[in-house]
């Protein structure tokens, strides 16, 4: 198990969708910590560590992002694309967590390599269920990589090699 | 002659001696009788007297009758000579014909040759003399000789042409004439014959020189007409007749009776004309109703005598030119139809020739033709285009689009594009085709208007799909908080913890209000598509000031200075919705002037391009360049924490461009303050 908690970085516009999102997940097994922006632009700062993010113990690199596509500055397909064009963030899992079900949103998410896509229902029963479920699958059953032993893959350039050997 | 002559002057000689001889025979007698009288009157003594008498008698009557015997031997010797005289005559003439004569008798032996008989058949007179006519005669194998003396005896005369073999075998054609004579009670067969190898050759060579134009006049396609002076057909040839057979026979009719049906001369007539003028005509025209040959072009040619030089004769050459009229009338039809599909038709449609440089590379083109639309469509007139160099047409550096019409005028393959032509400002449709090597068509529109229209439309549909997105997502949003923290109070209130619970219901109540406002608004822009109101003449002071007026609350709250430049036009719109626009964008520079010290707003009006733009203008946060075209979509905020629904400027811009008008923000950048500005054309003075 990871030592710190789990750091989730929601990019959501909408304040009280925010709140439900934190509420919800206080239930989960797992210990998450969520850092809140309410624009993409702000989110990309996050991610890059800029401008009020430079703080690297405030603002860590989150395991996981939860991410909403219509965002003020920067839509959140835009988002998506500058973290999945940029090869340090492609570590980290990006969910989907919108109120839009368009096949158009749908698709361009999954072509701009989004990990997983869910909608908000507006039932709070089902939204709360969603939430739990995500909470079990991608903080307690799906693992994601530890930053603490991360390896650096560009240092390890033979690795392929070794791998040879071994067979 | 000479020796005929001859011998009869020796004839003669002997005559004239023997008539002297004959004379000096008969005084001898007569004086031997005159001298034998006296010896008997001495001897018998009679008397003179006497014996006188008797002695005279006697004398004379001896006298006379020897001259009688005299005469008539003399003459009978004369007759004699004369016939002699004619015999030689003939038989000299009979010789030296030119003519082969000879006589056969009943069994066909010759009996008499003449010279030139030995001399065609190559034999002597002796030679001859000892054959007999069939030994010469090559027909006689096939008809028999008794036969034929009996044909002869019983008409008399024969012609009869038939084929000689000379001494040496050579054959020749020759024509006899026989006549039967009975001549002291003999038979005979007189015979002159003439030679007819050379007039058999010029026969033959005339009959074969006759097949030769017969063979000329039928194998001509065209029909050939020979007239008289008076227009009578003479002779014609098949394909006359094939023509005109419902006429036939042609020969003997006058021509405009059976070439054209009519009982009078044709007018025009080129016979006539070319009688007239003694030199060839020619004209086209109609056939005989009926008749396959519909159109025929008529050529004639005066035959003339080549001695005098008079006309004798129309020699008419008919040429069925059906086909080729009907052609021509096809294509004057097709002509017709497509100059006038050409100058009638919408499109706009030039002719062009590629120029070629020494190299052979296209490098430039000209223009040939063009049609009324291409004046319409592109402003230039027509005069100006023909014959003129497309550079020049255009006024541009380089031939436009010639890389693509050059390969269209040589590989034939049409092509068809859209283009945006900066010389004309245009947008067109144009098709290029090639009409013939190096040449080509451009059929063009122009589609300015349309592209105008697609651009709007595309707009309209974006926003329409913005639309429908917007209200998937924006009017959800609020449906999810509201039912979110319903549940979160539900759960709260049953573990009884609440702490929470005002501010959730706080959230819930922002929620419907925002649900309301969103609708509100949302129904605000529904209505911007058609102007409710008739466009009448507006002050611009005015609506500025109302406007200020209406937002002096936020304004006196934010003590912010406001600054209204004067000197606005009037113009024409709808007041009410103009004001909105005024006020939105008042609102807008008053809700993020930001935390400054000395709010400012100034509103005011510039002129560019013979434009009259009207700015409101603001020392506020300013907003970042890369945002300046996404502020006027639907729903987009640039502040998730600010208030407004993100409908405003869409508004704006909605109301703007029904106008006429365009919207944009001018802004350096964050805390540099913006400025909205827009245009309204529909300005009055």
């Amino acid at each position: 198990m990871q030592e710190h908690p789990f750091y989730i970085l929601l990019v959501e516009d909408n304040q009280d969708h925010a709140e439900l999102v934190k509420r919800t997940l206080e239930k989960t097994e797992t210990e998450s910590l969520i850092f809140h922006v309410d624009n993409g632009e702000s989110a990309l700062d996050f991610l890059y560590r800029r401008g009020i993010y430079q703080d690297n113990l405030c603002f860590p690199k989150p395991n996981l992002i939860l991410l909403d596509l219509r965002l003020p500055k920067i839509d959140g397909l835009e988002v998506l694309r500058a973290i999945k064009q940029e090869e340090r963030f492609l570590d980290i899992p990006v969910v989907i967590l919108t109120s839009s079900d368009t096949e158009q949103d749908l698709t361009k998410a999954y072509r701009y390599h989004a990990n997983s896509y869910l909608t908000k229902p507006v039932d709070f029963i089902k939204f709360s269920n969603m939430m739990k479920d995500f909470g079990d699958y991608w903080l307690y059953c799906n693992k994601t990589v530890d930053w603490n032993k991360t390896i650096d893959l560009k240092k390890d350039t033979n690795w392929h090699k070794s791998m040879d050997r071994l067979f | 002659m000479d020796t005929f002559s001859q011998e009869l002057a020796v004839l003669q000689k002997a005559y004239k001696k023997i008539l002297a001889i004959g004379l000096m025979v008969f005084f001898l007698v007569l004086v031997f009788l005159i001298l034998e009288i006296f010896k008997i009157v001495q001897i018998l003594e009679i008397s003179w007297k006497t014996i006188f008498g008797p002695i005279t008698f006697v004398v004379v009557a001896v006298s006379l009758l020897l001259v009688l015997i005299f005469v008539y031997k003399c003459e009978q010797h004369r007759a004699v000579l004369q016939i002699e005289k004619t015999r030689r005559f003939t038989q000299f003439v009979l010789s030296r014909l030119s003519k082969m004569a000879f006589w056969s008798d009943y069994e066909g032996h010759f009996v008499y040759v003449n010279n030139a008989a030995c001399q065609k058949l190559g034999y002597t007179e002796q030679e001859l003399l000892n054959l007999k006519v069939f030994d010469i005669e090559d027909i006689f194998p096939f008809i028999s000789w008794e036969e034929h003396w009996q044909k002869l005896k019983s008409s008399g005369n024969l012609v009869i042409e038939s084929y000689y073999r000379t001494k040496n075998g050579k054959i020749f054609p020759v024509e006899i004439h026989e006549t039967y004579i009975e001549f002291e009670g003999k038979e005979y067969n007189c015979t002159f014959v003439e030679d007819m190898t050379i007039r058999k050759e010029s026969e033959e060579s005339l009959r074969k020189s006759e097949r030769f134009l017969t063979d000329i006049f039928e194998s001509i396609l065209d029909g050939i007409s020979v007239l008289s002076l008076d227009l009578t057909v003479l002779r014609v040839n098949t394909v006359m007749e094939k023509w005109y057979s419902c006429h036939l026979p042609l020969i003997g009719k006058k021509c405009y009776t059976c070439y054209h049906g009519s009982n009078r001369v044709c007018d025009p007539c080129p016979s006539l004309r070319c009688l007239l003028s003694g030199k060839p005509e020619n004209e086209i025209v109609a056939g005989l109703p009926g008749s396959p040959v519909e159109w025929i072009e008529l050529y004639s040619y005066p035959m003339k005598n080549p001695q005098t030089g008079k006309i004798v004769g129309i020699l008419e050459f008919v040429r069925d030119i059906t086909q080729r009229k009907k052609a021509e009338i096809a294509l004057e039809q097709s002509e017709t139809k497509f100059r006038t599909l050409f100058n009638d038709m919408s499109e706009g449609v030039a002719l062009h020739e590629l120029i070629l440089n020494k190299e052979g590379n296209p490098s430039d083109y000209r223009i040939i033709d063009v049609n009324p639309s291409y004046s319409k469509h592109t402003g230039i007139p027509m005069e100006m285009a023909k014959g003129i160099l497309g550079t020049k047409v255009y006024g541009t550096e380089k031939p436009a689009y010639l890389d693509v019409f050059a390969k269209v005028a040589q590989t034939g393959e049409p092509y068809i594009f859209d283009t945006y032509f900066p010389p004309l400002k245009k947008h067109f449709h144009v098709s290029v085709v090639s009409h013939g090597k190096n040449c080509f068509a451009t059929v063009f529109e122009d589609i300015t208007e349309r592209k105008k229209r697609e651009q709007e439309l595309h707009e309209k549909n974006a926003e329409l799909e913005r639309f429908t997105y917007t209200v998937s997502h924006d009017l959800r949003s609020p449906l999810i908080t509201i039912k979110g923290f319903l549940g979160v109070m539900q759960q709260d209130l049953l573990s009884g913890r609440q702490d929470r619970i005002l501010n959730d219901m706080k959230r819930i109540s922002d929620a419907a209000d925002k649900m309301e406002s969103l609708l509100r608004d949302l129904l605000e822009l529904s209505r911007i598509g058609r102007i409710v109101n008739k466009p009448i003449k507006i002050s611009l002071d005015q609506l500025f000031k109302d406007a200020i007026e209406l937002l002096s609350g936020s304004i006196k709250k934010k003590e912010i200075n406001i600054v209204l430049y004067s000197g606005f036009p009037f113009v024409y719109g709808d007041p009410v919705r103009l004001l909105q626009v005024i006020q939105n964008l008042l609102e807008n520079a008053i809700k993020y002037i930001g935390q400054q010290e000395s709010p400012l707003v100034e509103i005011g009006m510039r002129e560019k391009d013979q434009e009259k733009i009207f700015w409101i203008k603001d020392n506020g946060i300013g907003i970042d360049p890369k945002y300046h075209e996404n502020i006027f979509g639907l729903f987009n905020k640039l502040d998730a924490k600010t208030e407004g629904t993100g409908i405003g400027l869409a508004l704006v811009k909605r109301i703007v461009e029904v106008h006429g008008g365009r919207v944009w923000v001018e802004s350096e950048g964050l805390g540099k303050g913006a400025t909205f500005c827009f245009t309204l054309p529909c300005t009055a003075e």
